[in-house]
């Protein structure tokens, strides 16, 4: 754990707001691209987003950290997102497709490659196993590694590295599976 | 081609760049800093009338945390003003002026981690709490005079002229006009209590590392104002002094004052590592406006006062001037091993060796001498050591070497 996220869980835990409001400036976004990946949908994301805070700020006085701050936040948005997965689909209520959109600077003939591949890795992603999928954000997008995820998560380093690694495998053989079609198409 | 690698990078490259709306943002923190003041915080059984202990206690929302003064982060301030009625710094700083005008004199008495005898602002982690006990008397807001002691060092200043006495043997004397000499500026900080919150306020809010957070809170059934300022060390972490003194740690430094007067209650410093925030410093009594004897401020020298003398160019000065620092530290505990104390007093200049020093030293056993290396918190190289005194003590430290004119040779100044 890095001292100064140290410092501000302690005084955090000590009632200061200051330090609550810094936990939020840092983390905010990275967590609602987290909840976003995971939701596609931009409002149900920031519903994530507000839960997690609002929540841990609850917490305020008993927080205890064992591992990464940014990592703990990272499984409590990814927890929240599943809950608002499950709950959509019970409703039946499908979440709008809204994913983030795509760079507006990029030439529009390249933009529309990466919206196209964008697209099809986010098919990929959905089809894995919720577990394998977060793993998989946890580590590429929010830059953790398997040991903080492991920490967290309170399972073993080799159970987090086996699920990233069937996860890529999986998204590899949907996206080569994807291109064998496409290709068989045109032909 | 999907290779494993090549997934890896796409999803890398399609990580959503993403902003929370301005409306959804506000609304978080809102509701968060909502969430927080009304969460009941544990209690704490230690210190059982300590800041810590009733921060502990308290209940947040309650007392509504009613100034917070963030200055590492401006827009906080903006957001702040919206929502828990922010007492202006510039308004705190001008009551803080006005209201702590009335103190002649203090006694403040407190405990530290420390050595007995060693700086005013080492501090060791691991040791037991020491005493600490100061006095201070004032003329128009200014210092006048003012004492410290920790068991075995002591400092006095009176009217500008300083005398520390330490382990009743060793006398240092000098001018002193900033009060604030031989170590002891950030106790002469603590005592400057009439302009104490105006310090730490202005402090906080030059030094752009800081963070300070000024708030009401409830103590026993009576509102106090608490400042909490924390401060990086000047120093790495990996650094050799990190966390050694008080400058050089990671810290974080807690006043309780009375809300109307702005009179100091209480101070404490944590100071944190990896594992554990540490409680370093506490004070333990303050008192207003003692009546103080005119004597306290005049120190009784020992009857044979060794004193530290600013080391003099050598006929054969050259020769010591070209050593290198573990050239330096060998002839050092060479002339030790050999009981040559004249040459022992080369690196180590004061006007007569004593005996328990000859004692400790003399017939010592070199075991090794390592490469010297810097600090970023002293101006001292650093020379690693381990040697067998002659009661069979085996000692491993670091002995610190410093270049003084007018002689520019190697000069111990500790880690003996």
């Amino acid at each position: 754990m890095m001292l100064d996220e140290k410092i501000l869980v302690w005084q955090f835990n000590r009632g200061s707001t200051n330090a609550l409001c810094k936990i939020y400036q840092r983390y905010k976004n990275e967590l609602f691209g987290l909840a976003l990946s995971l939701l596609h949908d931009r409002s149900s994301a920031e519903d994530a987003v507000h839960d997690v805070f609002v929540r841990f700020a609850q917490t305020a006085g008993r927080f205890r950290l064992r591992c990464s701050l940014k990592g703990y936040l990272c499984v409590c948005t990814a927890n929240r997102a599943r809950d608002i997965l499950r709950s959509k689909a019970r409703s039946g209520v499908p979440l709008d497709e809204q994913a983030a959109s795509p760079d507006e600077t990029v030439h529009p003939e390249k933009r529309l490659i990466q919206t196209e591949e964008s697209r099809r890795l986010q098919e990929a992603l959905e089809k894995l196993p919720y577990e394998q999928r977060e793993v998989i954000l946890f580590h590429l997008h929010q830059e953790l590694s398997f040991r903080e995820i492991a920490c967290i998560q309170n399972v073993s380093v080799n159970t987090i590295q086996s699920r990233y690694r069937y996860g890529i495998e999986k998204m590899r053989t949907f996206l080569t599976e994807g291109i064998d079609h496409e290709l068989s198409r045109k032909h | 081609m999907n290779s494993a690698e090549n997934i890896e990078q796409q999803i890398k490259k399609h990580k959503p760049n993403a902003e929370l709306s301005p409306t959804m943002d506000r609304r978080i923190l809102t509701d968060s800093i909502a969430a927080m003041q009304s969460a009941r915080l544990p209690s704490e059984e230690k210190h059982p009338h300590s800041i810590r202990k009733t921060l502990m206690y308290s209940r947040i929302g309650k007392f509504a945390a009613a100034a917070v003064v963030p200055v590492a982060i401006g827009l906080f301030f903006v957001f702040f003003n919206k929502t828990i009625q922010p007492v202006n710094a510039a308004e705190l700083l001008g009551q803080a002026i006005q209201t702590v005008t009335d103190i002649r004199s203090i006694h403040i008495q407190a405990r530290m981690r420390t050595y007995p005898h060693d700086n005013f602002s080492q501090v060791d982690l691991k040791t037991d709490f020491v005493p600490i006990e100061m006095w201070a008397r004032f003329e128009n807001n200014n210092f006048l005079q003012m004492r410290i002691d920790k068991p075995q060092r002591v400092l006095s200043v009176d009217n500008g002229k300083a005398t520390m006495i330490i382990q009743n043997e060793f006398v240092s004397q000098g001018n002193c006009a900033s009060y604030a000499c031989y170590d002891s500026e950030w106790l002469s900080r603590l005592m400057a209590v009439n302009r104490l919150l105006e310090n730490e306020l202005l402090a906080a809010i030059q030094n752009k590392e800081d963070s300070i957070s000024v708030y009401h809170r409830e103590i026993e059934g009576e509102k106090h104002l608490i400042l909490e300022r924390f401060s990086p060390a000047h120093v790495h972490r990996e650094d050799y002094l990190h966390n050694k003194f008080i400058q050089d740690s990671d810290r974080t430094l807690i006043y309780r004052f009375e809300p109307q007067t702005k009179r100091l209650e209480e101070f404490q410093i944590f100071v944190h590592t990896d594992n554990e925030d540490i409680l370093v410093f506490e004070t333990t009594d303050i008192q207003y406006n003692p009546f103080l004897q005119e004597d306290l401020f005049s120190l009784k020298l020992p009857q044979q006062p060794v004193e530290f003398l600013t080391p003099q160019v050598l006929p054969d000065n050259e020769s010591y001037e070209n050593m290198t620092p573990e050239q330096a530290a060998e002839g050092f505990f060479t002339a030790c091993a050999r009981e040559n104390w004249e040459e022992v007093l080369r690196y180590l200049p004061m006007t007569t060796l004593p005996q328990n020093i000859k004692d400790y030293l003399g017939g010592l056993e070199i075991l090794s001498l390592g490469k010297s290396f810097l600090s970023e918190g002293s101006s001292a190289r650093f020379v690693p050591y381990e040697i067998r005194l002659k009661n069979g003590t085996i000692k491993k430290h670091n002995l610190a070497l410093k270049r003084i004119p007018p002689a520019n040779r190697w000069i111990v100044d500790g880690g003996i």
